[in-house]
């Protein structure tokens, strides 16, 4: 890309922000909130602070840490006051302090689903509830939702039940300090907006073809037609209009539906219900048939806007996201540390902490902290009982097995790439049946002609696994290495995450497509063993199945090098695989 | 907290004759919605609140104790078993309680009050979600990824109806009845197969296509939005018709007569389908039952069996990880060769 394409891409991506800030002012109870993915820096600073601006300074702006424990959230019980003063002290939740100002998420990729639950809950009835013994209480609270996703890796975005519950998924990444610079929509025009939102007014017609549009874009959700049609309205009002006119209802479009697409129209089917039959009329059918071509020539202009969007999007992002998920794999030691739960698992010993935040007590450790000083404490308060300080507190330090993740690499190359493939898929399918009970996932990587594609992303769907792997594409050279990379790059990003990657290969290991996707069968090889000693450095537990007739020595130094388990499998059906992988899977 | 109105729900039949049916009928074991985000599982069930006629229940007590069946556990209902509470009774909506995904053990079976403990060095048992869920219902958003020891739990729960609690040094046991609610994406997991047998019916929540439909449903969600409490008063009425049709229908339920020639034709689908188990047999006439009631019908007839038939039994076919038709076109395939045989 150009510098100066760049520049402009970047210009229009910093605009829709600017502009998706400025209708959440206007409507923030239509439009609940928005999601900017981009990393810290000063671009989303200045983004955050005209917000910031926008909103006033008489309303609360409430930040949450990724690592909120729900009682913070919710609100209940200062610990440390309570002790201190002996009778119980309650506290405001962080959900009820934002009533009337927002709520900004940091890191909110990493936001847990426990807490992603609440504030979805939070949104959804417009009330936080406190209940707990001798406390119970209903609090109103109406927010807008700031989640600031710094992910590098789009497959871990923030959950998706907040995500979904907010009208804009806003892109900064990649957008310079340079393009920020414009003016932005100034605030008296957001306060006349306000004054002037009630009295605008959306034709029928104009929002059933917004509801097509959507439909096209595979776009079902109930929400996000209700966002697209109050961002249209909003719009309409910051333009000092009474009526939504097209040109609204495309920008609505782009801003809300765009990161939303889940089909391309020009492949799918009429997903809408057909016309009624023309009735007796004939005026009247008249008049319907050219009405709904007006409504559908609308909705094809709000496809195509939507679509536009995306590939800006896409075009700021996809050259540097690829690098980054790549180096990000590198940090894959961290994963230590996720496996060290707070509450779930089995007990390994013990920490200080509070209790009522983040975990369970455990009572005789704590009494034991608190017992060389009860003297001292019991003189200084001059009476007998037992003094306990929140420093005292010793909490469970609880280990959780580590979910496994069984990343398939299959060779799709040559004549055997269609059987091949399906009984890989048949593996997948079995192998998923059986660990229900457990949190493991897995993924498929098929390598075939120039490349390598993660046909499955991570998943324990069934459903999924079917839908994905219905087309098996198949055929071409033998580009193992390509295979090899991607599946090192997805363990990694994996490890990361807290999961132990399991490496299962289907190949007969005789490469002849090179990481940079020439033919030739030295160099195919020699990259081969690079990315296996690669593997065998990361630790990463694997499985080499050869697939050839009789066993092959390129398939067996490859396994040895990368520290795999070997094994002949002429006929690998889907059934023995599974075996085998569930034999070896680390439990 | 103001609810969307379930009479104001446009649509989504199957799933509001699903909760209406286990509201007149708690034994039918629970209600699973399955299906795309944005399709108001979630506003629905918790619309049922609205819905659910009171019960006679001590007051202020923790564990929501039935008068005359008081497990006197707390100290309203004095420490005592079997005690007789009538005169602390009062009529108290059943609660829908939400069981959040992530939940600790602690909060959901309940543990050692810390601040009674602490402050006044007092032993007392601090009630989990269970025992707030009992006589009502416990709704569990996106089911489907519950952390395993909580499914242990609700298993267990579900089975004895009575919640078990050994830890930090208490010792109690207390009832806990409920009827589960879960909801969830299947895309995104799996339910394990002990979970889903759990629960009686299972719908699948599809997103509206029609265009009129979906614009009902916005324009209502909007309008609910913008004033909650007028919008809650516009469907007060409607709302009341719906409780007071359960309210009889549960009355009544008992007394709906279901003839022979409908039973067999529930045993012969079931064993067309080959659904594991009685249950499958059992969800299909309690359901048929409510559902008559709930109509205003004295017995069950050939129509209902067949309304309420995918619901009761499309979760608990056999699965054959490597058969691809999906469950609702095998119940139908089977509904049309035992019906119109």
């Amino acid at each position: 890309m150009s510098q100066s394409s760049a520049q402009s891409v970047g210009l229009e991506l910093w605009q829709a922000a600017d502009l998706a800030s400025a209708l959440l002012m206007i409507d923030p109870l239509g439009l609940k909130g928005i999601s900017v993915h981009a990393g810290a820096g000063p671009v989303r600073d200045l983004w955050l602070e005209q917000l910031y601006q926008r909103i006033g300074a008489a309303a609360p702006i409430i930040p949450v840490p990724a690592a909120v424990p729900e009682d913070r959230l919710l609100g209940g019980l200062d610990l440390a006051a309570t002790l201190a003063t002996g009778a119980p002290v309650a506290e405001q939740g962080l959900l009820e302090r934002a009533n009337t100002g927002i709520l900004v998420a940091r890191m909110a990729e990493r936001l847990p689903r426990a807490s992603a639950a609440h504030i979805a809950g939070a949104i959804d009835t417009g009330s936080v509830l406190v209940e707990r013994q001798g406390m119970s209480r209903k609090a109103q609270t109406l927010f807008s939702l700031v989640l600031l996703d710094e992910s590098s890796d789009p497959l871990m975005a923030p959950p998706d039940i907040v995500m979904e519950r907010i009208a804009f998924h806003i892109e900064l990444d990649g957008v310079s300090m340079g393009a920020a610079n414009s003016a932005p929509i100034g605030i008296d025009l957001l306060t006349k907006a306000r004054a002037s939102l009630s009295k605008v007014s959306l034709a029928d017609d104009m929002a059933r073809s917004i509801d097509v549009a959507a439909l096209q874009l595979g776009v079902g959700s109930l929400r996000a037609l209700r966002f697209t049609l109050n961002a249209s309205r909003a719009l309409a009002a910051l333009d000092g209009e009474t009526n939504v006119l097209e040109r609204h209802a495309q920008l609505a479009c782009r801003l809300v539906l765009s990161s939303r697409i889940t089909l391309l129209p020009d492949v799918q089917e009429n997903v809408v219900d057909p016309p009624p039959p023309p009735s007796d009329n004939q005026a009247d059918a008249d008049e319907t048939a050219s009405s709904d071509d007006k409504q559908n020539e609308l909705a094809d202009q709000l496809v195509e806007a939507a679509q536009l969007a995306l590939d800006l999007r896409l075009s700021a992002t996809t050259s540097k996201r690829r690098q980054l998920g790549f180096a990000s794999g590198t940090a894959g030691g961290r994963s230590g540390a996720l496996q060290n739960s707070r509450d779930r698992g089995r007990q390994t010993g013990t920490r200080i902490g509070d209790p009522r935040r983040d975990g369970r007590l455990d009572l005789l450790a704590t009494l034991r902290a608190a017992a060389p000083w009860q003297k001292l404490r019991q003189k200084a308060a001059d009476d007998e009982r037992l003094h306990l300080r929140t420093e005292d507190f010793r909490l469970r330090r609880m280990r959780m097995r580590t979910p496994t993740i069984v990343i398939f690499v299959v060779d799709a190359s040559g004549s055997l790439a269609m059987s091949r493939m399906a009984e890989a898929k048949g593996a997948v399918e079995l192998l998923l049946n059986d660990c229900y009970t457990r949190r493991d996932q897995v993924a498929l990587i098929a390598f075939r002609r120039e490349g390598a594609d993660l046909l499955l992303p991570p998943t324990r769907s069934l459903v999924r696994v079917r839908r994905s792997l219905a087309h098996l594409p198949g055929g071409g050279g033998t580009p193992l290495a390509a295979g090899m990379a991607e599946a090192l790059k997805l363990a990694l990003s994996e490890q990361s995450r807290g999961r132990a990657p399991f490496l299962v290969f289907l190949s007969d290991g005789k490469a002849n497509i090179s990481l940079s996707g020439e033919p030739g069968r030295d160099a195919a090889d020699q990259d081969c063993h690079t990315l296996a000693r690669q593997i065998r450095s990361a630790e990463f537990q694997s499985l080499f199945l050869d697939t050839s007739r009789r066993s092959s020595p390129k398939a067996i130094a490859i396994a040895a090098e990368m520290g795999a388990v070997y094994r002949l499998l002429p006929y690998a059906d889907s059934a023995t695989v599974s075996a085998i992988v569930g034999q070896l899977m680390p439990s | 907290m103001t609810v969307f109105p379930f009479s104001a729900i446009v649509g989504q039949e199957e799933l509001k004759r699903a909760l209406i049916m286990a509201a007149v009928e708690p034994r039918i074991g629970g209600v699973l919605a399955l299906g795309d985000r944005g399709t108001g599982k979630s506003t629905a069930i918790r619309a049922l609140a609205d819905l659910l006629p009171k019960l006679p229940t001590v007051k202020d007590c923790a564990f929501r104790c039935a008068p005359d069946k008081a497990a006197g556990l707390c100290a309203v209902c004095g420490y005592s078993d079997k005690t007789d509470m009538s005169e602390k009774a009062s009529l108290q909506t059943p609660p829908v309680v939400d069981l959040p995904l992530g939940a600790t053990e602690d909060r959901v079976v309940g543990a050692l009050d810390l601040e009674r403990a602490l402050v006044g060095g007092e032993k007392r048992f601090e009630p989990g979600l269970l025992a707030r869920a009992h006589r009502g219902f416990l709704y569990i958003d996106e089911v489907n990824l519950l952390e395993d020891h909580l499914v242990d739990v609700l298993l267990d729960v579900a089975a004895s109806g009575e919640n078990v609690v050994e830890r930090e040094g208490l010792s109690v046991r207390h009832p806990a009845r409920f009827v589960l609610v879960g909801s969830g994406n299947p895309e995104e997991g799996e339910l394990r197969p002990q979970l889903l047998d759990r629960f009686g019916i299972s719908v699948d929540v599809r997103t509206p296509t029609d265009l009129d439909e979906r614009m009902e449903v916005v324009r209502r969600r909007d309008a609910f939005e913008r004033d909650p409490d007028a919008f809650v008063a516009k469907w007060k009425r409607s709302n009341s018709n719906i409780r007071r049709k359960i309210q009889a229908a549960r009355d009544r339920v008992a007394e709906v007569v279901l003839p022979d020639a409908v039973l067999a034709k529930a045993v012969e689908l079931c064993v067309a389908l080959g659904a594991d188990g009685l249950r499958g047999e059992l969800t299909l006439m309690r359901s048929a039952r409510a559902l008559s009631a709930f109509n205003g019908k004295d017995d069950v007839s050939m129509e209902t069996l067949r309304l309420i038939a995918p619901s009761a039994l499309r979760h608990r076919l056999r699965k054959d990880p490597l058969d691809e038709t999906d469950s609702r076109t095998r119940v139908e395939r089977a509904m049309n060769e035992v019906f119109d045989a």
